[in-house]
């Protein structure tokens, strides 16, 4: 027995062995398993695409839909595979992959109902056989939304396998010049992530604003940023330093 | 069902009769919709409880949590790592 299975589809002799042995297996034979088992290990597009439980799907989806018409048969499988090929992101984890199988099925299976419920409305069909099919396309297109939002979920959630060549680490922001009269200070800025108030937190310098004598001082601790306070620094005359700046009010002046 | 004799009754037995002709022919329409949709759709249900099954199974062992069927979150405690 070989225990490497080999990656060809099986001789037209060994093919209806194998068949006699399924169908032996199907009926419940118990003496046929470890026949089987053995071509199973021999030939495993048998169980490969068998035991694909999407791709049954998606070709009994197409079977019935293009019925004996098979222009239009591989025209859907291509047209399933290209959808495929374009959801999947490169790297995708395998439950990434069986999830894009599914929306793939279930696009099918939306499809399949549009088009029945269309010819059954043009051949102007009894009411009643008009509603059972609109039920089926209304439950199709949930299906369909809802494996499109797992998808879109998982393909949020979970990251795809780092590439070979990796990029270079974001650069820490641009420190401000010393002569500059705005002050930010960081600590350890997530600016890899998405953050609407980054631009706030991180002014280019030549966006940055003239003096205005403000100075700001901001702390980012782990992805929360949280602004110590804003102090307005108004520029003093050398010789008030040190001393209360406010204008000197006589006492007598609002009696 | 009896509805009587005579010319307008010959009709109405006539009517009935297209009438249940024409039920028993949507009624063996729809149930041929269902047998020839049955394994199809039972391959699709089996394969739409397996991958949510799946796809949950995977994002709790990754670390992520919903609470009542909402959004997936990421614990930003720790726990569930």
């Amino acid at each position: 027995m070989a225990t490497e299975g080999d990656e060809k589809p099986p001789p037209a002799e060994v093919l209806a062995e194998i068949k006699a042995v399924v169908a032996r297996a199907k009926s419940g034979d118990a003496k046929a398993v470890p026949r089987l088992r053995e071509f199973l290990a021999r030939f495993p597009l048998l169980w490969q695409r068998y035991g694909d439980l999407a791709a049954q799907a998606e070709v009994a989806w197409v079977n019935l839909a293009a019925g004996t018409d098979l222009h239009l048969k591989e025209s859907l499988l291509r047209f399933a595979a290209e959808q495929r090929a374009l959801l999947t992101r490169p790297s995708a984890s395998p439950i990434e992959k069986l999830l894009v199988d599914r929306a793939v099925a279930c696009w099918l299976q939306l499809q399949y109902f549009s088009a029945i419920e269309a010819g059954a409305i043009a051949g102007k069909d009894a009411p009643k056989v008009l509603h059972f099919w609109a039920e089926r396309q209304v439950v199709a297109q949930r299906l369909f939304e809802s494996a499109l939002a797992s998808l879109v979920a998982a393909q949020k959630l979970l990251p795809v396998a780092a590439p070979t060549c990796a990029a270079p680490p974001p650069e820490h922001p641009p420190t401000p010049a010393s002569g500059s009269e705005t002050v930010i200070v960081y600590e350890d800025s997530p600016f890899d992530l998405h953050n609407r108030l980054g631009s706030y937190f991180n002014p280019s310098p030549e966006s940055t604003p003239p003096s205005t004598g403000s100075r700001r001082v901001g702390l980012v601790d782990g992805g929360h940023t949280r602004r110590k306070g804003v102090r307005h620094v108004t520029p003093c005359p050398a010789d008030r330093v040190g001393t209360d700046a406010r204008p000197a009010v006589p006492r007598s002046a609002g009696a | 069902m009896y509805v009587g004799t005579g010319a307008n009754a010959q009709a109405a037995a006539q009517a009935l009769a297209r009438r249940h002709a024409e039920r028993e022919a949507i009624r063996r329409t729809l149930h041929e919709a269902v047998v020839r949709l049955q394994t199809v759709d039972g391959l699709t249900t089996d394969l739409n409880m397996a991958t949510a099954v799946l796809l949950e199974a995977y994002l709790l062992a990754e670390g992520f949590h919903r609470h009542n069927f909402g959004p997936w979150r990421r614990r930003r405690d720790g726990h569930g790592r």
